[in-house]
């Protein structure tokens, strides 16, 4: 550029700053294109979302001497309402070979079907197979409702 | 303290006292008591020990107010726990031992303090148990010799004086069963023991003798993780079990087993041990018609769909051990699909061949395919599931479902002993489905996942050729203006 007067000078410098704006644009556009592919072609490294509540229900829908299988994101819980009303929640994967555990009215226990398996009320091992008992999980009432979170 | 010392002072001074010499045991003789009757067959009487050494005294002195006076050194009867203080005097003292020909240990008393005899107590003041409560005062004699209260034939005897005393015991431990020695007698062991073997296991054989802890300890020879090598001490030792004509491969067996690996490896407390099928005061081995009634007690159902099955009375009529014939006893591994069917390593072909058994021989290859074919709809569904969750899908509630295909592979394994097949296949069936809908959830957010990098791929594409557009339509732009000048 060899003109010399005023006005071309600012139109060249307006050219220029247009220029690395565009360019800088575009550089920042093929980034924000390729980042998100790239990030989901790359598998995720927690393969499961970590839950840590879920909402059961309401206490009036839950009866006493009861106890109901509860979605904990991809694992079963055991909500349990005892005679006297108390809930308590465990981890419904049976503590020998991860069958899922039930209520039984009429033992008044947990019971696994795979093995004859056996816990209290309070999750622990009481006959059978399972080595250990069964995971404690926090019930928490809020009003009406009924929660679950993981025991930490 | 001062005066264990001056007995103990007395006892070097005097070890070698000659019974001539020992005007206690003169006199006490004449009297006719019977301390000094058992005395004169007591160990410690015919190494040298003299009465002065356990009570104080002067045993030399002839008048026995002096020979007995408290300025001699008498002590007189030792009261509570100042009876094992005495003997420890000796006993703990591997020197005074040696002098006296012996090689027993010298942590006798260490043991006793630290067993649960030496911890309780009712008074506060002593312990429960003395050295003399089991051992005697004054007619002493070595463990080997069969007059011994604590030889192999007659300890039964001296731990039940206490042991099968409820009254007594209660006072301890009201919880502690007292009927120890009426099983120790039906068992083998006391069998054996009664008819005077006293190679067999007694009491002290799997307790201990000095150092007995209670079994919920977990340093205790029986707390259950530790049962397993307590008898094997005697039933591996092919040396020591010569004689009795039983296998000595017990314990290498159940290591491998797996009971043994969830017990000894795993410290799973509810896996069983020797004595949760052989009892254990009472142990001998399960009789034939009791193996399904041991085995149950853990495996109910399976002892239930058995009993209810035609194997049993097959097995009755041929006098088969229900539980052992198909798994074994001491080696039992953990059950998979390949104890099933008609292959040679399958537990059906032991008795049912195509030719003799046909009947038997279908249904077995039949419940076999039938297991297979859902462990592998299971493996394929787990596969997919896990792919469509490492490409980044939500596949939670499929996951879910994996779990009932799971439990019906495994509730199959347990319906196996209906041998039932219509039974056996519904369960299976079950599993089959939830399988089938796992695998289609699992095959759909696989489809979808490529569905959405196609999708993506083809929007970037797009999007890319707009903006080069773009920016090229912007670079023309601004050549036409520089032409335009």
């Amino acid at each position: 550029m060899t003109t010399t007067d005023g006005l071309n000078t600012v139109n060249v410098k307006k050219r220029d700053f247009l220029k690395w704006i565009l360019s800088g644009g575009l550089v920042a556009f093929v980034g924000s294109v390729l980042y998100p592919v790239l990030a989901y072609l790359k598998p995720p490294s927690q393969s499961e979302v970590e839950v840590s509540s879920v909402k059961v229900g309401k206490l009036t829908d839950i009866p006493k001497d009861s106890g109901q299988i509860v979605k904990f994101g991809s694992k079963p819980v055991i909500l349990i309402r005892t005679v006297a009303g108390d809930l308590r929640a465990f981890s419904a994967t049976c503590t020998h070979l991860d069958c899922t555990v039930q209520y039984r009215k009429d033992f008044g226990a947990i019971w696994c079907a795979c093995h004859n398996g056996k816990y209290d009320l309070m999750g622990h091992n009481i006959s059978g197979p399972p080595p250990r008992p069964l995971n404690e999980y926090r019930v928490v009432v809020q009003g009406e409702e009924v929660f679950v979170s993981k025991n930490t | 303290m001062s005066r264990i010392i001056v007995i103990l002072l007395t006892l070097v001074m005097f070890n070698r006292l000659s019974a001539a010499d020992d005007q206690c045991l003169k006199c006490h003789e004449t009297i006719g008591d019977n301390p000094s009757a058992l005395f004169k067959h007591d160990i410690h009487f015919k190494r040298g020990i003299s009465c002065a050494d356990c009570h104080g005294g002067n045993p030399h002195l002839e008048d026995m107010e002096k020979a007995m006076d408290k300025k001699a050194g008498f002590e007189g009867v030792p009261k509570g726990d100042d009876i094992s203080r005495v003997c420890a005097g000796c006993h703990s003292n591997p020197e005074q031992m040696k002098k006296y020909g012996s090689s027993l240990p010298a942590n006798q008393l260490q043991n006793l303090l630290s067993s649960v005899h030496g911890k309780l107590s009712v008074t506060g003041k002593e312990h429960v148990a003395q050295c003399i409560t089991c051992h005697g005062a004054h007619g002493i004699v070595s463990v080997k010799d069969l007059r011994s209260p604590v030889h192999p034939l007659n300890i039964v005897k001296t731990c039940t004086k206490c042991h099968a005393n409820a009254m007594f015991m209660r006072t301890y431990n009201p919880s502690l069963p007292v009927d120890q020695l009426d099983k120790y007698r039906t068992s083998v062991h006391g069998k054996r023991n009664a008819k005077g073997d006293s190679k067999v296991a007694e009491c002290a054989s799997c307790h201990g003798s000095h150092n007995i802890l209670s079994a919920k300890d977990v340093k205790s020879t029986v707390y259950p993780l530790n049962i397993p090598s307590t008898c094997a001490k005697c039933h591996s030792s092919s040396e020591y079990m010569k004689g009795f004509n039983i296998p000595t491969d017990q314990y290498e067996k159940f290591s491998k087993s797996v009971h043994g690996v969830a017990l000894l490896q795993k410290d799973d407390m509810g896996a069983p041990a020797c004595n949760s099928c052989h009892g254990n005061h009472g142990a001998a081995p399960p009789g034939v018609e009791s193996i399904s009634k041991v085995c149950g007690t853990c495996h109910a159902i399976n002892a239930d769909l058995f009993s209810s099955s035609p194997h049993k009375k097959a097995f009755d009529q041929r006098n088969l051990p229900e539980c052992e014939t198909c798994h074994s006893n001491h080696d039992i591994i953990a059950a998979t699909n390949r104890l099933l069917g008609v292959t040679p390593e399958a537990v059906c072909s032991k008795c049912h061949s195509e030719q003799l058994s046909p009947r038997g021989y279908v249904v077995a290859k039949e419940m076999r395919l039938l297991v297979d074919s859902l462990e592998s709809s299971e493996g394929i569904a787990k596969l997919l599931i896990e792919e469509a969750e490492q490409k980044g899908m939500e596949v939670t509630e499929a996951k879910f479902k994996l779990r009932d295909v799971h439990q019906a592979r495994l509730q199959s394994r347990t319906m196996v002993h209906s041998f039932n097949e219509q039974q056996f296949r519904e369960t299976i069936e079950k599993g089959l489905k939830t399988a089938a809908i796992v695998q289609t959830e699992g095959e759909f957010a696989i489809r979808e996942y490529k569905f959405r990098r196609i999708g993506l791929g083809i929007a970037s594409v797009v999007i890319t050729i707009l903006a080069i557009s773009l920016y090229l339509f912007i670079k023309r732009i601004e050549r036409r203006q520089r032409t335009g000048m």
